[in-house]
């Protein structure tokens, strides 16, 4: 990468720290989808699905960067599969808290 | 097996001694549905302390599951667990320790004294606490403490909750 103002330590191709930071946000994900899937298998509702469907897309934006980082991936694909998972992150989102709604008033019914 | 009734009997297994309310809270399930399983789930040994009734997986004796009762309750579970960290200790400390009235500290000792969890040694004037069965106590506690990993899924679940229901709100 030798784009203007650009800041990195390079260990010949390797970018060495975009790929820690890629490895640190891959870690931390997974762990918080982790959490996302074992709330899901506990309650079972779907707006704990769509929560964690959402936090496995949140995976994803990593693994899609270390594809282009070691060059699997063309930049111009690597940025619309990322705007991409940010869209359907939003839309799982909103369905959950949609669905949140649907199954208290589901609840409340005698 | 239904989806529901699996995952009621799910709850029950990780959760040996849970209570039927945090059973129908847990799971987002209308009482009537949990009732309706539950009776339908023959594995599971239903038992009334106190008060609150309490379901079990198979292969607890009824000594076992009377104390798994007793250990979901905060404030005895507490006592219990100053209890098992001391030999024998007298009632004025565990209460300074937990910071709790005397009358509460009274209130739950009667409900473990009961059920055979603790006894109340007279020695003359001075009264001492000792577990009865510490061995298989600490076995119990271990099983109604949860895991680092459930702890957290716990939270994990209060916040999802808390912010589901801000957004549902608005």
């Amino acid at each position: 990468m030798t784009e203007p103002g650009h800041v990195g330590v390079h260990l010949g191709p390797v970018h060495v720290d975009f790929a820690v930071v890629l490895a640190l946000s891959g870690l931390m994900t997974a762990a918080l989808c982790v959490f996302g899937v074992a709330a899901y298998r506990r309650r079972g509702s779907v707006s704990y699905l769509l929560v964690a469907l959402a936090l496995c897309v949140l995976v994803a934006r990593p693994i899609l960067g270390g594809l282009a980082m070691v060059g699997t991936m063309s930049p111009a694909t690597h940025h619309t599969l990322e705007h991409g998972a940010d869209a359907v992150i939003v839309v799982l989102v909103l369905g959950a808290a949609y669905y949140t709604r649907s199954v208290e008033q589901r609840l409340e019914e005698p | 097996m239904s989806e529901t009734r699996r995952r009621i009997r799910q709850r029950i297994h990780r959760d040996p001694g849970v209570h039927f309310r945090a059973l129908t809270r847990g799971l987002e399930l209308a009482t009537g549905q949990v009732q309706y399983h539950l009776a339908r789930l023959d594995d599971i040994t239903e038992e009334r302390v106190n008060g609150r009734t309490h379901y079990y997986p198979p292969g607890y004796d009824e000594w076992e599951r009377r104390t798994l009762a007793m250990l979901r309750r905060e404030t005895a579970r507490d006592i219990v667990l100053v209890l098992c960290a001391e030999d024998r200790t007298r009632p004025a400390d565990v209460a300074d320790r937990l910071d709790i009235a005397r009358s509460t500290l009274e209130h739950h000792l009667d409900g473990l004294a009961e059920h055979g969890i603790v006894e109340k040694r007279r020695d003359g004037r001075r009264v001492t606490l000792t577990v009865v069965r510490p061995e298989e106590t600490v076995e119990l506690l271990g099983a109604v403490e949860p895991t680092l990993l459930e702890r957290l899924t716990d939270r994990f679940e209060r916040l999802v909750d808390g912010l589901l229901e801000g957004a549902a709100e608005e």
